[in-house]
């Protein structure tokens, strides 16, 4: 419990730098011992979405980037069902196998994690 | 867990969003423009008094006075950076930035 | 209570700097330990040790103020980098350090508040 932190995504990729950001810190702080629990909401789902190539702005696509992350140990992501769908997605569009929860879970698993960082 | 809204809900959905999933009885912070949220008459008044129904809501004093907002929603309780410690105290905070 | 500070903003551009050092020196007065403060991304330029605001106040020399009473105040190393910002050019007090330093920070601390956009 104490080593828990839940990075709660919830801005869209490429055009500010946060969910770039987010993932470095995942990758960062991953690595030295805290259980890492990852949980888009709201446009941090865009960060998921298949067939994102940042490539014509130079740079590196997200999309490439958080399916590599179980390589990293961190293999904990969960979306929030309600975000996904109104804007028209679903589990298929995405570039990873992800926990779907509802409004209740999303709060649930904030909770149990203890400690948020925001992206 | 103590929400905390940073943003206009005039001009971003943060508040609206943070709503949807805190769960009944979190409390729910305002501070820098989140404040505005506070604001008596504003087009936002009725889902903030629908959500006054559900969780106790704060506005930070220092970002209120700054903005000039005097006229607050009934129910709002207004915090200094005092109080905002206080609930931190209390509750483990999810930045709803 | 042990309370970490994550800031993501820069100073002036937005409040967050603002807001995280009037809490800071609210949690000090309440008597909690601040485990650190973690510059991360534009936050970073909060410890820019030339910033000279004609008139204003001088964030830069708040963040040095909390690190000269012993909290580790720690600017992100590789968000330095991305912003040519010089280790010569940390504000007294401030250090820079990797995300090594966040994860230490998040593993001491019994709340963690992070102010951002």
């Amino acid at each position: 419990m104490e080593n828990t932190v839940a990075v709660l995504m919830r801005k869209a990729p490429y055009g500010s730098v946060y969910t770039a950001e987010g993932l470095r810190s995942i990758l960062g702080i991953g690595v030295f011992e805290i259980d890492v629990r990852v949980l888009f909401v709201d446009d941090g789902v865009y960060a998921l979405v298949k067939n994102q190539d940042p490539s014509v702005l130079d740079m590196k696509s997200l999309g490439d980037a958080f399916p590599s992350l179980p390589e990293f140990g961190v293999s904990s992501f969960t979306v929030h069902a309600p975000s996904l769908a109104e804007r028209g997605l679903s589990v298929e569009d995405l570039v990873i196998d992800a926990e779907l929860v509802d409004d209740a879970g999303a709060a649930a698993l904030l909770a149990s994690a203890g400690t948020v960082l925001p992206f | 867990m103590l929400y905390t809204i940073n943003k206009s809900p005039l001009m971003f959905g943060n508040l609206k969003s943070a709503l949807r999933i805190a769960p009944e009885g979190e409390p729910v912070l305002l501070y820098e423009d989140g404040v505005y949220a506070a604001a008596h008459g504003a087009a936002t008044e009725a889902l903030v008094a629908d959500a006054l129904a559900k969780h106790p809501i704060f506005a930070l004093k220092a970002d209120l006075e700054a903005r000039g907002i005097t006229r607050l929603i009934d129910g709002i309780r207004v915090v200094d950076y005092d109080g905002f410690v206080a609930l931190v105290e209390e509750h483990p905070v999810v930045p709803w930035l | 209570m042990k309370i970490g500070v994550l800031v993501l903003e820069g100073p002036y551009q937005h409040q967050a700097a603002d807001s995280a050092y009037h809490f800071v020196k609210a949690a000090l007065a309440r008597g909690h330990e601040i485990v650190g403060i973690f510059l991360y991304t534009d936050g970073v330029n909060n410890a820019n040790g030339y910033i000279k605001p004609p008139g204003e106040r001088n964030i830069a020399e708040r963040y040095s103020e909390l690190a000269s009473q012993g909290i580790d105040v720690i600017a992100c190393t590789a968000c330095a980098r991305f912003r040519g910002f010089r280790r010569d050019m940390v504000v007294e007090n401030v250090r820079l350090g990797g995300l090594g330093a966040l994860a230490d920070q998040l593993k001491a601390a019994d709340r963690f508040v992070t102010f951002g956009d």
